[in-house]
């Protein structure tokens, strides 16, 4: 269930001012199916109702709201399963309204589902192999985190109705979280379904491992074509200069691995841009340098000291005090060790000289 | 001879104490250490016609390198302890009122915090899982906005990650046309292009807003905190949302709820930016006055708990917090 205020909520700066703005309510079932291919249909489902229990359905204000708010809505479906919408690969939502569907929610917290005829219905296929909440488990297994996008923006909503169906797709194993939250009200190999009377009781994820044939994991796809052109390492600070060698505008990532420990710049870079990335602070004789854009690898190569810096290094004055002293001394023993053995050597020759 | 397991043991014991005073940090140096009494008091009314019973979510002082927060007490008692995504504490209570009925959550704290202030900062860049994490595209931090990409590269871009971060502190703070704002813009709608230059137009979210988005364009990790900032060491704040809207610019007179920039810096951590507390480029200066009470850090629309205290069928109607501080 979700509130709906025609103003944001802004920050706690603010306050919340929204209050006094006026609101409807919109009751949230959602029908999530996992395919063979390792994408997922999603058809979520809106009945606005008053804070009286009575249907909005139909209301022409509250219509052209919804209608004016549809990107906002997407959103939150891609929220479901990404951290970012723009980076999760989508079919183009479709946007429907059904007279003949049912959608639940308990009005007014009273532990009552009320039943609602009518629903604006958004639909989209969804690419999990993009999917920063998927984790591949190995061949065309994988863990899937769905979250309630609804709580995650606003702590007091919640989905109410929520199944999760799999077809061509093999369910291994599911939990949720947080563990207080409450589990499935009906389960079945390919079917689970949670109905969710208030916020506390609703998951804030949906997790399951399974297992689709034409799953093949891609991440976070590249931004741009780019390539390290050039390294420079002086034995202190290491210079990357990364170009980008395509046609879109985008960010990369350089890493730089060496003795200790790693750094990692982010960079944009517009098509046929070059930067310079200083790296300070870089030890040891040779350093490991990555480029990625998204999750790929664009490439790895090691920056070596060059070969007249290898030639051993004046050492600094206050590194070599202590040899200093220690020459010293061996000098000062090693000068009366040969004096008392000169001496000794005299004693004996003078003998002869008193002939 | 006895003595000493019985030290051992007492030193022991003492140990286990939680601390009450902040932890130390490399780099930074402690400039004051404060421990407020914070009373909070939320008025809510039902609107409807019918009875509700309800959860109201409360945000919590939070515990941080520099902060340590504490739950004296909670009116009503509270239903459960929970953390949201972005790791932050929150209480939930339950409530029920009858059509029109008022009622009142009544909350306590006690909160020590130490102001600092960063004395050196290592010039190495942070690994590369912190650099992903921190440095994403949200629904207000649009990294992606050609205008502030140039800019950012422009004015800030420099060779270490302390030099991104306090000359573009120093651009931000240049550049602040303050106005209380009521809904949050996000840094796409908070730059505007002036006669001769650029200015931010907005309050602390607007500012926070933007300052986050231009170092996470240079690659620099951010993210924001928030909660109070105090004026002084004892007083009281209040907020009435029936004639805040009304006030406008007034409101900050007598409310202090504040969001403000933070970076982090490989080898010291997460460094505080709040530019509008003296309206300074203060990287790494924070005085005791701030009380935090969450993060956002990768959520793509902000908090999700936007109000000092969030009903859900229920209209907060005021909110004040009293304090008093006092140092050891």
């Amino acid at each position: 269930m979700k509130r709906v205020t025609a103003l944001a909520l802004c920050a706690l700066a603010c306050a919340a001012l929204a209050a006094a703005q006026p609101s409807y309510w919109i009751a949230l079932n959602y029908r999530v199916t996992f395919l063979g291919d390792g994408s997922a249909l999603v058809e979520a489902l809106f009945h606005p109702f008053t804070s009286d229990g009575k249907s909005l359905f139909g209301d022409p204000d509250v219509e052209q709201n919804m209608n004016s708010s549809l990107a906002g809505l997407a959103n939150y479906t891609l929220l479901m399963f990404s951290d970012n919408p723009r980076l999760l690969k989508h079919a183009s939502f479709l946007y429907e309204k059904r007279l003949n569907e049912i959608v639940l929610c308990d009005v007014a917290n009273t532990g009552v589902l009320s039943e609602f005829r009518g629903a604006y219905v958004l639909g989209a296929r969804v690419y999990l192999n993009t999917s920063s909440y998927v984790k591949p488990r190995g061949g065309s297994v994988f863990e899937v985190k769905v979250r309630d996008s609804f709580t995650s923006v606003d702590v007091r909503s919640w989905i109410d109705v929520i199944e999760f169906r799999f077809e061509g797709a093999k369910l291994l194993s599911y939990r949720w979280e947080p563990p207080f939250a409450r589990g499935p009200i009906e389960t079945g190999g390919d079917y689970l379904l949670w109905v969710n009377f208030n916020e506390p009781q609703a998951p804030d994820f949906y997790v399951f491992v399974v297992e689709a044939p034409g799953f093949e994991y891609v991440g976070e796809p590249p931004e741009i074509n780019a390539t390290l052109s050039h390294l420079e390492y002086d034995g202190m600070e290491l210079k990357v200069t990364v170009t980008n060698v395509g046609l879109t505008s985008g960010y990369a990532y350089v890493r730089v691995i060496h003795e200790g420990g790693e750094q990692a710049r982010k960079v944009h870079l517009r098509a046929g841009e070059s930067r310079e990335l200083p790296f300070p602070e870089v030890r040891g004789v040779s350093a490991e340098v990555e480029l990625y854009s998204g999750d790929a690898l664009l490439e790895r190569r090691v920056a070596e000291l060059a070969a007249a810096e290898r030639k051993p290094q004046p050492l600094a004055i206050s590194r070599l005090l202590p040899l200093v002293v220690l020459l010293a001394a061996a000098a000062v023993v090693a000068y009366y060790f040969l004096r008392s053995r000169r001496r000794e050597a005299g004693v004996t020759q003078q003998e002869p000289a008193t002939v | 001879m006895k003595g000493l397991p019985a030290l051992a043991l007492l030193l022991s014991a003492l140990a286990l104490l939680p601390a009450l005073a902040p932890t130390e940090r490399a780099g930074v140096v402690f400039t004051a250490n404060v421990t407020y009494t914070l009373v909070g008091r939320f008025l809510l009314v039902n609107p409807s016609n019918t009875t509700v019973r309800e959860f109201v979510y409360v945000p919590l002082p939070q515990n941080t390198t520099f902060q340590r927060s504490y739950v004296v007490s909670m009116d009503p008692p509270p239903l459960r302890y929970a953390v949201d995504e972005d790791g932050n504490a929150y209480a939930v209570v339950q409530v029920e009122a009858g059509p029109g009925a008022r009622v009142r959550v009544k909350v306590e704290y006690r909160v020590s915090v130490a102001g600092y202030r960063l004395e050196s900062a290592p010039r190495a860049w942070p690994p590369l899982d912190v650099v992903r994490r921190y440095t994403r595209s949200s629904g207000y931090w649009n990294v992606y906005n050609e205008t502030l990409i140039e800019l950012a590269y422009r004015v800030a871009y420099a060779d270490t990650p302390y030099d991104v971060a306090r000359k573009l502190a120093e651009w931000v703070v240049g550049r602040v046309r303050y106005r209380v704002q009521f809904t949050r813009l996000g840094s796409d709608h908070a730059v505007v292009r002036g006669l001769f230059d650029y200015a931010i137009v907005g309050d602390c979210v607007e500012v926070a807003d933007v300052y986050v988005t231009m170092a996470r364009i240079l690659g620099l990790p951010a993210r924001t905190a928030y909660g109070l900032l105090l004026p002084d060491r004892e007083g009281r704040m209040w907020l009435n949302m029936t004639t805040a809207v009304e006030e406008g610019d007034r409101l900050i007179e007598h409310w202090g709820g504040h969001i403000w920039p933070q970076v982090y810096l490989a080898g010291v951590g997460w460094v505080d930016v709040d530019m509008l507390d003296g309206m300074r480029a203060n990287v790494g200066v924070y005085s005791e006055r701030h009380i935090v009470f969450g993060f956002e850090e990768t959520k793509y629309f902000g908090s999700a708990l936007s109000s000092v205290c969030v009903p859900s069928y229920l209209t907060l109607q005021y909110a004040e917090y009293e304090y008093r501080g006092e140092s050891p």
